[in-house]
């Protein structure tokens, strides 16, 4: 049996002249698996995710394979890759302002994720909705779908996209820096949500963050980017808690401030880690 | 009151209430704040998800107007100035917006976004400003960790943390006295972080910088700053410099908190 999603030396440029900026990433996602990908701001962890889901700009020139399924889903047209998006997949994007609309209330567009693949009318959706806000704990669910994206604080908007992204019950769900404006309790809540949904669907999770501590909970196992590569790859326990490069070593050395004397120089990934051979 | 000048603190907030209002509903986004920053003062603002953080700073930087209450900036209260009246406010305070995808213009090139601050009117005659546009851009560029051959760029050609660091680059750039930052490093890799931190680190401490710094990280907001106050639905529930709060906080969502950091999993 061919796994959910397979992805086999995937490279994406940009332009002609530049850098690659995923150079031959491979990644395999079975049903239910939960797949951390870490690594250094601008290391392609948004582009790997992009790439799968067929989401890059013209720009971007994408080689490789991506197996959903089985079915080779690269350079699918667009038409039959929106349908994928949504009905199979499900992505939570960085910058939420990016992925909501401004000129639709946001309970709105949760309703059309179920409506567009489910066939919903939208009346009936409401309660699914209003349900799905508050399961991310969205405390006034009511209001937070009556207001525009504008009229949100940053947590809810990127609540409001957790929601569009799990209320249809995908195979596979990408995560995208999920929770970077929410505090740690409300984080918690989220994370617990995501938990219980991927279960009750058997879902698949690709699940960029750079919080070490937030993938050590979600994740079974994690994958470690750098420059474009892969450079780690294996169970959390391993890749977290023995880790093989030393650049996944400075990592995990400088991921908590919670020691660090208030105020001291903090250090960074370079003091510890001269990975020369991967970089 | 304090008349204008360097005596009184630098920001003062008082009955502070800002109500969003809709369909006969009310929002009271931020609820009576009394509040006062000192030069020099390094004071986070953490809170949970809605309480009213970001509305809080824009009333005090004058991009909002409260329902009612009062700011001053400098003994001068802004909350009725006119648009000139509000020059030196303008002029000495950066703001680094939550969100840097709405707030980079996605037009202008990364290295012109940076200059915007340097060449403005009102910031370009002060005697800090750097003179050398160019190479205040090259070298803020740097500082946070990005390369001066980027600037041509525009900003979607960038990562999501690589954007985050040009909206601090450009608040950093005109060397001001005042930054407020709403959520600055919630999208960076520890390693980033940590250079940014370094990086306001060493400007509060050589430049004397002010700083209000939102944060839904309390582990961040002890590393940078010295005064923290804690907010929930649009009130400041606790309030003190910051190794009490960490040590013995008094309000049980701050307690939440602190007992609900995450830590790695492994071992
Ligand atoms: N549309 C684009 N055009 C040109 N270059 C791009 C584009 N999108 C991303 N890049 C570049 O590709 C590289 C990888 O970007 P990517 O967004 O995947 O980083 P990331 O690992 O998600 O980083 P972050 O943690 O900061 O979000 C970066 O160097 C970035 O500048
Ligand atoms: N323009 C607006 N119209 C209506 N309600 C608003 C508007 N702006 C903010 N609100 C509401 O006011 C409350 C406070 O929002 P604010 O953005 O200040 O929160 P925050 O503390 O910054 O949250 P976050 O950490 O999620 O960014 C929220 O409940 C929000 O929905
Ligand atoms: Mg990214
Ligand atoms: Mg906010």
């Amino acid at each position: 049996m061919s796994a959910l999603l397979e992805v086999r030396d995937l490279s994406v440029r940009f332009g002609r002249h530049r850098t690659l900026a995923v150079d031959r990433v491979s990644l395999t996602l079975d049903e239910g698996d939960r797949l951390g990908l870490v690594g250094e701001s601008g290391s392609g962890k948004s582009v790997t995710a992009l790439a799968v889901l067929g989401l890059l700009p013209e720009t971007a020139t994408v080689t490789g394979s991506v197996r959903w399924q089985g079915r080779e889903i690269l350079g699918l047209p667009d038409r039959e890759l929106a349908k994928l998006r949504g009905q199979e997949f499900s992505m939570v994007f960085q910058e939420p302002m990016t992925a909501l609309d401004p000129l639709m209330k946001a309970g709105r567009q949760v309703a059309e994720v179920l409506g567009l693949h489910r066939g919903m009318a939208r009346g009936a959706s409401r309660p699914l909705v209003l349900e799905m806000l508050a399961a991310v704990g969205l405390a006034d669910p009511v209001r937070i779908a009556d207001s525009y994206p504008h009229q949100l604080s940053g947590g809810q908007r990127q609540r409001v996209l957790m929601a569009m992204a799990l209320v249809n019950r995908p195979d596979l769900v990408v995560c995208d820096e999920p929770t970077t404006a929410l505090d740690v309790t409300v984080q918690a809540r989220v994370l617990a949500t995501l938990d219980e949904r991927l279960d009750d669907a058997g879902a698949a999770c690709l699940f960029i963050s750079h919080d070490l501590a937030v993938v050590s909970q979600v994740c079974a196992r994690v994958a470690v980017l750098r420059h474009g590569r892969l450079v780690e790859q294996g169970t959390t326990a391993q890749v977290l808690g023995a880790p093989q490069r030393p650049y996944t070593r400075g990592l995990v050395a400088v991921a908590s401030l919670e020691h660090a004397e208030p105020g001291s120089r903090l250090p960074l990934v370079d003091d510890f880690a001269r990975d020369g051979g991967a970089s | 009151m304090t008349t204008p000048g360097t005596e009184g603190p630098l920001f003062r907030a008082a009955g502070l209430t800002r109500e969003f209002r809709r369909d006969g509903r009310v929002v009271r986004a931020v609820d009576g704040i009394d509040l006062e920053v000192h030069r020099g003062d390094q004071l986070g603002i953490v809170g949970e998800s809605g309480s009213g953080k970001t509305t809080l700073i824009r009333l005090l930087a004058a991009l909002d107007r409260p329902t009612s209450g009062q700011v001053w900036f400098n003994g001068q209260d802004v909350t009725r100035a006119s648009s000139k009246q509000l020059a030196t406010l303008r002029s000495q305070v950066q703001i680094v917006f939550q969100d840097p995808r709405s707030s980079l213009d996605p037009r202008m090139r990364v290295g012109e976004i940076v200059a915007e601050p340097l060449t403005s009117r009102l910031i370009r005659r002060l005697p800090d400003t750097p003179r050398d546009v160019r190479a205040r851009v090259a070298e803020v560029l740097e500082l946070v960790g990005l390369e001066p051959q980027m600037a041509p760029r525009h900003p979607h050609e960038f990562s999501g943390g690589q954007r985050q660091r040009i909206a601090i680059a450009r608040a950093l750039a005109p060397r001001p006295r005042v930054l407020i930052a709403d959520e600055p490093v919630s999208a960076l890799d520890v390693s980033v972080r940590a250079q940014v931190l370094n990086l306001l680190t060493d400007l509060v401490r050589q430049e004397d910088l002010t700083m209000l710094f939102v944060s839904h990280d309390l582990a961040v907001v002890r590393h940078v700053c010295d005064r923290v106050a804690v907010m929930r639905q649009g009130r400041i529930v606790e309030h003190g410099p910051l190794q009490q709060v960490w040590d013995a906080p008094s309000d049980p969502y701050t307690k939440e908190l602190l007992a609900a950091m995450p830590r790695l999993a492994v071992t």
